[in-house]
């Protein structure tokens, strides 16, 4: 190939690469295609072909800036914005369904309809420490911590939270604000039930666990780690089903047994927990026929 | 997860195109959306940004109709292919049933098809699924490009580059003009079925 066609080759490849929204590859073809006239002897004075070269290299870095610069997260309208919220919420149970679709909205960059969504599940007692805290952490990460002070504030003046709840919440502002690095000024809460608070576990803060990794203690898997599904929450209750041929792991998993070390796996993060089974069962009927589900209880998170 | 729902007898299930940025995963359900009128049943959704590049997701749902008495419903996504994208990826990844990988044949997204795959992978193993075992099929998009003078790649170099240990199911396609489109989501569909099927009888 001579040097006019080879020029020519790159143009073309470069103009296809821009059609394809190739753009980053077809800028370096349009430079390759340049250099190679500005370098050639014969070519270099083909006025017009740089100048052609140059404006195509323009506009696609122009396009380039502007792909850049695109707003990652626009508003979308309020039928994409439902349509977000039922696609990414999973759960049977309803309540949790609608604390992920919240979360999914957040996720998504839809923050003020999230807010509403986590302020209409508050108002309704549906999990309202998880939707607030949900709400406080949102509100922290991607708008502003005055933001969150704000929301502590405007809850912290009404009835909407007791006095127990408004502790939780300050404390987890607290936590969060520590991990970012944030210096906040909450109001004060009197901590007459803090002590009480920490007895047990408070059953709204169990968020959303999809799987669990359990270790069992006795039989050949001794020490080793089973991952499991989790097919129902009702708070800390979670509920997984085992396929009837994992005899070993069914015969350990007896009601009443305490599992000391539970890594639990949730949408928006992973912790320890430790719990006891409260319920086993064979299923009777169905295509889970013969296998068995299992209620495990945490108590400590 | 697939839904099934045994008392109303209906299958939902959930198949993801993944691939590197701007390889046809939305044409191909364009494609299907403009030519499978017969079970497309709402509006392709499309969340786009500058360039026509996919911001969050595109999504297109479909009907079977009745297959062994079951009422099948099939939910068709599109992951963003950019690489900055992944925390939607993962997003849009829970849940899946099975995946077409869209590979696009230009000899210079060979490296991004390899690094997308890695990334699928990765973001399976997340969610404890092994992309040995989920059903998969790979498409080999934009063979047409050939003919207009941009170098691809020989199909045997793409199965050696992405397909040699995975050993799925391929097909090549032309996402825009379309032949491969129908072929690729019907092996699909029918590898994930199966796999329900097997899962529902263990």
């Amino acid at each position: 190939m001579n040097e006019v066609d080879r020029i020519k080759s790159l143009a073309r490849e470069a103009d296809l690469y821009r059609k394809q929204g190739l753009f980053e590859q077809a800028r370096t073809k349009y430079i390759e295609a340049l250099n190679l006239i500005q370098k050639s002897e014969a070519l270099k004075n083909q006025v017009s072909s740089i100048e052609s070269l140059k404006k195509r290299i323009k506009s696609v870095e122009e396009t380039i800036d502007e792909v850049e610069k695109a707003t990652e997260t626009p508003e979308l309208s309020e039928d994409m914005q439902n349509l977000i919220s039922n696609l990414f919420s999973y759960s049977r149970n309803k309540s949790l369904a609608a604390i992920e679709g919240a979360i999914a909205l957040a996720k998504f960059g839809q923050y003020e309809k999230a807010f509403m969504e986590f302020e209409r599940l508050i108002k309704d007692r549906v999990f309202p420490i998880m939707a607030a805290e949900n709400m406080l952490r949102c509100q922290m990460i991607f708008i502003s911590p005055e933001r969150a002070v704000e929301q502590f504030k405007k809850w912290a003046s009404t009835r909407i939270f007791t006095k127990k709840e408004l502790i939780s919440l300050k404390e987890f502002m607290e936590a969060l604000s520590k991990k970012e690095g944030v210096k906040l000024v909450l109001p004060e809460i009197s901590a007459m039930l803090h002590e009480e608070n920490k007895k047990d576990i408070n059953k709204e803060q169990i968020i959303s666990i999809s799987s669990i990794s359990i270790r069992v203690k006795s039989g050949s898997k001794k020490d080793l780690d089973l991952d499991l599904d989790i097919t129902f929450q009702t708070g800390n209750i979670l509920s997984f089903i085992v396929k009837a041929d994992k005899k070993e792991l069914i015969d350990f998993l007896k009601t009443g047994v305490k599992i000391p070390a539970i890594q639990c796996y949730s949408p928006i993060s992973v912790f320890p927990a430790s719990g006891v089974i409260t319920d086993k069962k064979q299923i009777p009927s169905g295509p889970r026929k013969g296998d068995y589900t299992f209620d495990l209880t945490l108590e400590k998170a | 997860m697939a839904v099934i729902n045994a008392k109303e007898k209906i299958i939902e299930c959930k198949i993801v195109y993944y691939g590197p940025g701007r390889g046809g995963k939305t044409t191909n359900l364009e494609y299907i959306y403009k030519t499978g009128k017969k079970y497309v049943t709402s509006d392709i959704v499309s969340i786009n940004t500058k360039g026509d590049r996919t911001l969050f997701f595109d999504f297109l749902p479909i009907g079977l109709g009745k297959i062994k008495g079951y009422d099948v419903k099939v939910q068709l996504y599109t992951v963003p292919g950019q690489a900055k994208y992944n925390s939607t990826r993962k997003m849009v990844l829970k849940n899946v049933d099975g995946i077409v990988f869209v590979a696009d044949s230009m000899d210079i997204q060979r490296k991004e098809n390899f690094l997308s795959l890695k990334d699928l992978q990765e973001n399976l193993k997340e969610q404890n699924i092994s992309i040995f075992k989920i059903p998969l099929i790979i498409q080999y998009n934009k063979r047409d490009l050939g003919e207009q003078g941009i170098p691809i790649m020989p199909v045997e170099l793409m199965e050696k580059d992405l397909n040699s240990k995975l050993k799925c199911p391929s097909l090549e396609a032309s996402a825009l003009k379309g032949p491969g489109v129908a072929e690729t989501l019907k092996k699909c569909i029918s590898l994930t079925l199966k796999s329900i099927h097997q899962e529902l009888s263990q």
